[in-house]
């Protein structure tokens, strides 16, 4: 199997990131702790430096540290059952530990409702511990586009945003400067989409195992031109590798779609038992969630109204339905993955049904496995292989 | 006695519902959550409830459309809509917390023939924006009401619907303060807020004109002086055992209690669905899973101002918002010299053994 050369530049970038991070805190520019679905181009237009603690917690769960971090979140109270990216994340807040070195801290937080409600409650006990100020962008929940009146809703705390983060110390934040940064947003969602389609084809050059690690720069560095030059090498590559017929999974013989957030304790494990089937993860609900459509700098602040208020999480199942069916069809799998995440109620509740429609939908077999993104307490690889293999076996693939 | 069709209506509100839908011959319109305005149902002729876990043993066909990890409330209301034993002419549901959010999607695949409303509430509240929204957010319900039930509002039903059901909840508040001055029993006020929830409006008003006549002698238990703060109280049953142990609730801080009779609608600006919308934007008494600023400090204060003791915080397993609220909610009440405990229930319907210790213990350790 080929290694895509993406993986070294992949770390490089991330070390540059949180390098920029340091170094432009202490030469004085703002940072901002963002959740993974606000609209950072308007805090980069205001000159700040994002920075996503969800990312950080996934990264603290890929590095084998979250246990101990979530432990230390528990220890001041909060439920077990609680999202254990937050426990990841607060418990690094407590103890200073963090695999990033250690984490700058926020000068305003930006959180918006549009992944779940858990983030509203997490970043505000975060805003109190750092106290710093904290900005929430409430996207109504639809099932359908957003209305009208949704998008005016949304713009207008966009413009309330905007004029706040320039005065925590910020630029202002003029039309002109957030167009700039919103069709570099665009230029690397664009370039993303692009590298995900390339898993349609047969054999897979890449796949959503290569996606949830190469996904880090579209969450915390869209907008800026680094994103663009690193999608645009990454597309170069698995354009290559596609021209070649390089396969991600050797002999590749079932494809299969995921629907949720990657299993980071196991995430190793479960890419080489994929492998080892020769079942290829060509597509995922969660990292094509950064492939939004419509994102206009010509009226920046209504387009980001828009493409923020539409994306996944904020519809509800009969979408997913939608956009699950549309992948499966789109990749020619023959099965689909739902995973039951017990840290996202958001993205897990309701996948029983959306199960049943899907294979209704498309003739596809599916598999809901229970696990969570980052608490190894809640992860079973053994739980997980008893789930997959006969799946596995049941769409003609065999290890 | 009166007091025995209070409890009874309590126990098992679901059965009243039943019952009422047949004596009105109206369908049901069943709010999912704490503050959906169940007047604008009554506006569109349906008998306006609220739906409330019953006692049951499992949740066996919630189980078969919804993960473990939704709280017990939630699949027990679940269950009893998927048993589909009610004559529900809607369901209505609000953004809320996650678990809430997702029920109507998932209804909508298990029941494609049960009828669901969405009032997509705002979570933030405190601006003009918001409020704007939630206007627009209950025109949008209205019309889509309109379009599955093929009726119109009645703006006279209303009307009057909207100054019955203020005046429910003024008497349920009213009962809930006089907690701290004890004349009444908590359970009493517990079971007549649950009964407010189901009862026609004139009738649950008519039978606590009987059950606490206002010249009544103070029937208030003795004990320490508790405040309970929480979502929903699982029955009056588990009132009356933590009664049993010798604790007096004199504050209330749960969505069966205050937290929703708090509501008032204004009654001066023309536009009466504006007025609504901006009581649910303005409530005094906030639940954590809206986002509003200095909740816990509040909630303690108004402890302190009711000379509680110790406060007992009811988290149902699994209940994002109050697990969020939990740390917070402990550390404001240990500023102003209040000890609190935590005690997590799922599905009981009564107070557990281990409960029973625990709340003990924390009595019996106050000076």
């Amino acid at each position: 199997m080929i290694k895509l050369r993406a993986n070294k530049r992949l770390q490089t970038t991330i070390r540059n990131q949180v390098l920029w991070t340091r170094f432009g805190s202490k030469i004085g520019r703002p940072v901002a702790w963002v959740t993974s679905g606000s609209p950072v181009e308007i805090v980069l237009a205001a000159g700040f430096i994002p920075f996503y603690p969800e990312n950080h917690a996934a990264i603290c769960a890929a590095r084998g540290m979250s246990q101990d971090l979530a432990e230390q979140t528990e220890a001041e109270g909060y439920s077990r059952d609680l999202c254990s990216y937050f426990r990841v994340d607060v418990g690094s807040q407590i103890s200073g530990r963090t695999p990033l070195g250690h984490l700058v801290p926020p000068d305003v937080i930006l959180v918006s409702n549009n992944i779940c409600g858990t983030v509203q409650n997490w970043f505000r006990v975060t805003a109190e511990r750092f106290n710093v100020p904290l900005l929430f962008l409430d996207t109504p929940f639809n099932d359908a586009a957003p209305t009208e009146a949704d998008v005016a809703y949304v713009r207008e705390q966009l413009v309330h945003i905007a004029a706040e983060v320039a005065r925590l110390g910020g630029r202002r934040v003029t039309e002109d400067r957030l167009s700039k940064v919103v069709l570099r947003s665009r230029d690397a969602l664009e370039l993303w989409a692009e590298v995900l389609a390339m898993a349609a084809e047969r054999p897979a050059p890449f796949t959503s195992f290569d996606a949830f690690v190469h996904m880090a720069p579209i969450v915390s560095m869209r907008g800026t031109r680094r994103c663009i030059s690193y999608y645009r090498a990454l597309r170069d590559e698995v354009r290559e590798r596609m021209k070649a017929g390089i396969s991600s999974v050797p002999d590749e013989r079932a494809r299969v779609v995921w629907d949720n957030i990657a299993i980071w304790p196991v995430h190793k494990q479960l890419k080489k038992l994929f492998e080892q089937y020769h079942v290829s993860l060509v597509g995922d609900t969660y990292t094509s969630a950064w492939t939004v459509e419509h994102l206009e700098p010509e009226d920046p602040f209504t387009s980001l109204a828009k493409v923020y208020t539409d994306i996944i999480l904020n519809h509800g199942a009969a979408h997913r339905v939608k956009v699950l069916s549309n992948m499966v069809r789109k990749f020619d799998a023959t099965g689909f993955v739902l995973h039951s995440n017990r840290s996202c109620k958001r993205y897990s509740l309701g996948q029983f049904g959306v199960k049943t429609a899907v294979s209704s939908a498309t003739g596809a077999t599916g598999v809901v496995v229970e696990a969570d993104m980052a608490d190894p307490r809640s992860v079973s690889f053994e739980h997980l292989q008893q789930r997959l293999v006969p799946f596995f076996e049941t769409l003609g693939a065999s290890g | 006695m009166v007091a025995d069709r209070l409890d009874a209506v309590a126990d098992d509100p679901i059965a009243e519902a039943r019952s009422r839908a047949a004596l009105e011959g109206r369908a049901l319109g069943l709010g999912l959550s704490s503050y959906f305005p169940l007047e604008v149902f009554d506006a569109f002729g349906l008998a306006g409830v609220r739906m409330l876990p019953r006692p049951m043993d499992g949740y066996p066909q919630a189980d078969g459309v919804l993960q473990a990890f939704a709280c017990a409330p939630v699949r027990s209301m679940l269950e009893t809509l998927l048993q589909a034993d009610l004559p529900i002419g809607l369901v209505g549901s609000t953004s809320g917390c996650d678990a809430v959010t997702t029920v109507p999607g998932i209804l909508n695949a298990a029941m494609p023939s049960l009828p669901v409303v969405s009032l997509r509430l705002p979570i933030a509240v405190e601006s003009e924006a918001a409020d704007r929204h939630a206007t627009l957010a209950l025109l949008d319900l209205c019309r889509e009401t309109e379009a599955i039930l093929g009726r119109p509002l009645d703006l006279g039903v209303l009307e009057t619907a909207v100054v019955d059901r203020e005046a429910v909840r003024v008497r349920v508040g009213n009962l809930f303060g006089r907690l701290p001055t004890r004349d009444i029993p908590a359970s009493r006020a517990y079971a007549a807020a649950i009964a407010a929830q189901v009862m026609a409006p004139r009738a649950f008003l008519a039978l606590c004109d009987e059950v606490f006549p206002a010249d009544a002698a103070p029937t208030g238990t003795d004990g320490i002086p508790i405040l309970l703060s929480g979502e929903l109280v699982p029955s009056v049953q588990w009132i009356r055992d933590l009664e049993s142990l010798g604790a007096a609730i004199v504050s209330d801080d749960t969505n069966t209690g205050t937290r929703d009779a708090g509501r008032r609608v204004r009654r001066d600006p023309p536009n009466r669905l504006k007025a609504i919308a901006e009581s649910l934007m303005h409530r005094p008494v906030h639940s954590p899973e809206r986002f509003v600023s200095g909740r816990p400090r509040g909630v303690a204060a108004r402890a302190r101002e009711a000379g509680v003791k110790a406060a007992i915080l009811l988290h149902y397993k699994f209940c994002d918002p109050s697990a969020f609220e939990a740390p917070s909610l402990v550390a404001a009440l240990k500023e102003v010299g209040i000890p609190s405990l935590v005690l997590e229930v799922d599905r009981q319907i009564t107070m557990t053994g281990g409960d029973r210790t625990r709340v003990q213990t924390l009595l019996e350790a106050l000076p």
